[in-house]
């Protein structure tokens, strides 16, 4: 970028630009690559008539023998019918319950980790959404960027004083009156997405 | 300091920083950081393009090839202590504002009177839309340093959490005390309530108004943000929530960017007030009721319904 022996003065604008393109594109390209590895998930969900209640634990691993900072974004589902979510809290399950200070930054939350070398970390994150229409998503796509599948998912929809009307993954009954599913070594290609009615 | 060290750090410092899209299950780097770690690779990329590296070397001056290593542990150990990263910050800024004003006075050199030797490569017209290019990316990433700083790590919890706690609360409480009071005709009635402490009894530091309606049959609350918005333009990044309700028991929130601007009535809705809280606002009411009447005090229940035609 900065060899003092290229003469710039003789550079058109158009080269100049591209060159300044070319270095915020690369700096870009490291911001948004994962250093760490999201290797685990368990999502219990709570549908109540007219909003759910989401509770993730996942699981971060740091591959490097030196510590990292990883920055984290929380996806949520919003669109017409599915507004923010509220109380929205990020907590740190090891060594005691330790919640992590979150930031909205232009309408996201976003928290950062600080990971010692080869550190694992758990984190639950519990947030409700209203959903006046009955019906809900949660995102797994969002996995993708992470480069590699889970090695282990779990999902447990708890109906409370409702019915479970559809979902497209299927569903079967698990223990404590729960409808779920699991995977390993998942890479979701579709969000979950599910439905109920009051009876 | 060459080509190869500045990529190098770069790459470095923002694998040590940095992180990318993660959804938690997603992935930005603090802004703080952020314009920390840009600060030098900024001067330097504008320092470049605006032909100073060649006048720098035309006046003799030697590339310091492992500059780059105190400027990379600077970064890394203001990650660790936020006190030192202000210093960091504050020193890299000083730095590239330096480099600004030395590459505006090459640039009136160059144009009044004869030019120099050094300065035979300097294009006046390119070298000075460099330097005032650097001048305000300078500015710019200090103020987002500086908002940031005062920013970051608890904007939510206060704001959002205590906030969208509170408003959900004092719904639920006037529409519990609205049930147990009915007004004429069957038709709820709802208390004068003071807002300004929490469970604990402690202030609440997020400001609030309510206006009732005047037969005592209707409240608007509003929860505005705190008065710590950042300053313009920063205040557009990290813009707050503001909050909404009223008997209707429907919450409202939009983000805002300022701690005067109010949720509108036909604001999103992004809560209704459930029979659960109600019922545990009633509970709570009735357990509390020889005591401080914690979180929100009865300032006035003679409100009277206004005469039926």
């Amino acid at each position: 970028m900065s060899s003092p022996e290229v003469n710039t003065a003789q550079w058109s604008p158009w080269k100049m630009a591209a060159t300044g393109l070319c270095v915020m594109a690369l700096f870009g390209a490291f911001l948004s690559w994962p250093l760490v590895r999201f290797t685990e998930e368990e999502i219990y969900i709570t549908a109540c008539p007219e909003y759910v209640e989401v509770t993730g634990y996942y699981i971060y691993q740091n591959p490097f023998p030196f510590p990292v900072v990883q920055g984290f974004s929380i996806p949520f589902p919003v669109d017409r019918d599915h507004p923010e979510p509220l109380a929205v809290h990020v907590v740190r399950t090891d060594k005691g319950e330790r919640a992590i200070p979150v930031v909205e930054l232009f309408g996201t939350c976003r928290f950062d980790l600080r990971f010692a070398a080869n550190e694992t970390i758990p984190l639950r994150v519990r947030y409700c959404q209203y959903a006046p229409t009955r019906e809900a998503r949660y995102i797994l796509t969002t996995t993708q960027p992470w480069g590699r599948p889970m090695s282990k998912a779990k999902y447990r929809l708890y109906p409370k004083k409702v019915t479970i009307t559809d979902s497209n993954y299927p569903l079967d009954p698990r223990e404590g009156g729960a409808l779920g599913f699991e995977r390993r070594d998942f890479m979701p290609e579709a969000d979950w997405a599910f439905a109920w009615e009051v009876p | 300091m060459n080509g190869k060290h500045v990529i190098a750090s770069i790459a470095f410092v923002s694998l040590i920083l940095s992180a990318g899209p993660a959804a938690a299950n997603e992935a930005p780097s603090p802004p703080m950081f952020l314009a920390e770690v840009l600060l030098l690779p900024v001067m330097m990329l504008l320092t470049f393009l605006g032909g100073g590296y060649l006048v720098l070397r035309a006046k003799g001056y030697k590339r310091l090839r492992l500059l780059w290593i105190p400027a990379v542990l600077a970064v890394m150990v203001s990650v660790g202590f936020e006190l030192i990263s202000l210093f960091v910050a504050f020193a890299f800024g000083m730095i590239a504002l330096a480099r600004a004003g030395t590459m505006v006075v090459w640039v009136m050199q160059a144009a009044i009177g004869e030019r120099p030797a050094y300065l035979a490569s300097v294009r006046p017209l390119r070298m000075f839309a460099a330097s005032a290019a650097l001048l305000l990316a300078t500015v710019l990433l200090w103020g987002l340093f500086v908002a940031s700083w005062g920013w970051s790590g608890w904007s939510t919890d206060l704001q959002s959490d205590l906030a969208e706690e509170h408003v959900r609360d004092f719904v639920a409480y006037q529409l519990a005390y609205a049930e147990e009071h009915k007004g004429e005709a069957g038709k709820p009635r709802f208390a004068k309530l003071g807002v300004g402490q929490d469970f604990n009894g402690h202030p609440r530091s997020t400001p609030t108004e309510v206006e009732y309606a005047e037969d005592g049959r209707g409240f608007t609350i509003h929860v505005l943000v705190s008065k710590s918005v950042p300053f313009w333009p920063y205040n557009y990044i990290f813009r707050q929530r503001a909050y909404r309700a009223d008997e209707s028991g429907q919450i409202r929130m939009i983000r805002v960017s300022s701690s005067k601007q109010r949720c509108p009535p036909d604001g999103p809705v992004v809560w209704k007030v459930t029979q659960e809280e109600i019922a545990h606002a009633r509970s709570s009411m009735e357990s509390r009721a020889n005591e401080p009447p914690y979180p929100f005090n009865l300032i006035d229940s003679t409100v009277e319904p206004a005469p039926q035609p």
